[in-house]
């Protein structure tokens, strides 16, 4: 599904965040990224979402150079992502509902499906009840299942979640962990930049681990020990 | 499609309004006072002008006849007068009007031309109308040509200097609002930058959902237009209600002695222009501003 070959990025103040990376991701796959701080996990999900270009190397989606997009295709592509950030990144003015049926409305989905799929999600995340509330009426765990609602309610091909757990305690964690799970069983590839290695070492799943923005570990499973 | 884009672009404007409240109230806020300050100057100007022109419609040439030309001669006289090139107007002033304004003039002193109505020394008086200020010493120079004619007076030196005044009035108004405008325009436009780079988060995420540029664009230009029209419309209102104040307190005391350019004539072009501005100014500057923020 993504493709990276040997990519670098360097960005204008000149710091190289990612040195000649390559990796792949396949559909349906749930991948850890991990690495220390600074080691180019939040450049390697920038770069898959095309919020930055490659300074050498190419990305490829769906067998697409993203590089190349136009555009208006940059807009398409995203809309088949989901994005979970570690700050959230709600609208503070949007309630809850809006936040969600934003996603939505981005992908010209009329209002009465809006209204009947937003709901849906929420329930989903169990945040039903909060829709009219705004996101500083909510604690950290539920404004990061927020976000996961909106990045699900779309219904896209990959979800990827940048240190999805760093504010959350460990009960919020495990909730979000085991929603994303969830998703992935049902089929939606999963990619997850983390530095928790309690969360990677729970789970059975594919780990990349980045260091210094080079590739150190490739294919390992459940056994990310960097750092200890 | 299109109208349901519109209709979102509509609630999303509006909700932002209202949920961004004191942001837009200040941002109005500025619109009224920068559109206030333009719109008082603009009053000003067209002011100037109407006074420069009422000045300058005050200046015509007194052609003064010969005692000795017949009344034949004195209407040929007429005749040609009114053919020399620039003269939009003529009317003739016989002797015993003059006598009989004069007598008007002087008030009570008015007995010292007893006597005089027998053996009137005044001249017959032919006053041409020039079709633009600046003519008038053409015109005179010409008049002075005929044979018929005893004397031509159009207050020389004096004309020169009133033109020269009148010209410096209207290039001093045309400066003033277009410097006013200026000030304006950075002032509206730094307002709405400001309000949208306090939301320039809010774009970002947008644009990493898969906005197109138009999505984001089109409720930030009409929260602009918004903004702009609300501030327009409370200048202009507040601008016509004290200069037609004024205009009655003016009235009332009689101080001058032109005429200021009446309410109901400075009405539309006010309304019009400001409402104009505001509009124009408000989605521009909503537009340049939210251009930076639309390259994630």
């Amino acid at each position: 599904m993504v493709r990276l070959y040997n990519v670098t990025k360097i960005y204008p103040n000149a710091v190289k965040a990612l040195t000649d990376v390559t990796i792949a991701l396949n559909k349906g796959e749930f991948l850890f990224v991990t690495g220390p701080s600074g080691a180019g996990k939040t450049t390697l999900i920038r770069l898959i979402c095309r919020e930055e270009l490659p300074t050498r190397g190419q990305v490829i989606f769906d067998g697409k150079n993203i590089s190349r997009l136009k555009h208006r295709e940059v807009a398409l592509f995203r809309r088949r992502i989901g994005m979970v950030f570690q700050d959230f990144r709600l609208l503070p003015r949007k309630t809850v509902f809006e936040n969600v049926a934003l996603a939505l409305e981005i992908n010209g989905v009329p209002w009465r499906e809006i209204k009947r799929r937003v709901p849906e999600v929420l329930d989903q995340v169990g945040l039903l009840a909060k829709a009219r509330a705004f996101p500083g009426q909510l604690s950290g765990g539920e404004q990061q299942r927020v976000s996961l609602a909106r990045a699900l309610v779309n219904r896209p091909c990959l979800v990827m979640a940048d240190e999805p757990t760093g504010n959350l305690d460990t009960e919020n964690a495990r909730e979000l962990i085991r929603l994303l799970l969830e998703i992935n069983r049902e089929g939606t590839t999963v990619l997850m930049a983390t530095h928790a290695l309690d969360i990677v070492n729970a789970l059975d799943k594919r780990i990349i681990s980045l260091n210094e923005g080079r590739l150190v570990e490739y294919e390992s499973r459940g056994s990310y020990l960097y750092g200890t | 499609m299109v109208l349901r884009t519109l209709w979102r672009w509509w609630r999303e404007a509006f909700i932002s309004l209202f949920r961004n409240g004191w942001m837009a109230v200040s941002a109005a806020g500025m619109v009224l006072v920068a559109l206030l300050i333009l719109g008082f100057v603009c009053l000003l100007a067209l002011n100037a002008a109407h006074f420069s022109q009422a000045v300058e419609e005050g200046i015509d040439v007194a052609v003064f006849v010969r005692e000795d030309v017949s009344p034949d001669l004195v209407s040929q006289l007429g005749k040609e007068l009114g053919k020399i090139e620039g003269v939009a107007g003529i009317t003739f002033v016989p002797k015993e009007k003059a006598l009989e304004k004069l007598r008007r003039d002087l008030g009570e002193r008015s007995g010292l031309l007893n006597g005089l109505e027998d053996d009137n020394p005044l001249p017959d008086t032919f006053r041409l109308r020039p079709k633009d200020a600046s003519l008038v010493p053409l015109i005179a120079k010409q008049a002075a040509t005929f044979p018929s004619v005893e004397k031509v007076r159009y207050g020389e030196g004096v004309v020169e200097k009133l033109l020269q005044l009148t010209n410096w009035v209207r290039i001093a108004a045309v400066g003033l609002v277009v410097l006013f405008g200026l000030a304006a325009v950075f002032l509206t436009m730094t307002t709405i930058r400001l309000s949208i780079l306090n939301r320039q988060e809010e774009i970002g995420v947008m644009k990493l959902l898969g906005a197109t540029n138009w999505f984001v664009r089109g409720p930030f230009i009409l929260e602009g237009i918004i903004i702009g029209f609300i501030g327009a419309v409370l200048a202009a209102g507040l601008l016509y209600y004290g200069y037609t104040s004024l205009l009655q307190q003016v009235n009332e005391a009689s101080l001058i002695f032109v005429q200021p350019v009446p309410g109901s004539d400075v009405a539309v072009p006010l309304f019009g222009s400001l409402l104009g501005c505001g509009v124009l100014l408000g989605a521009v500057a909503s537009a340049l501003s939210i251009h930076r923020s639309l390259t994630v």
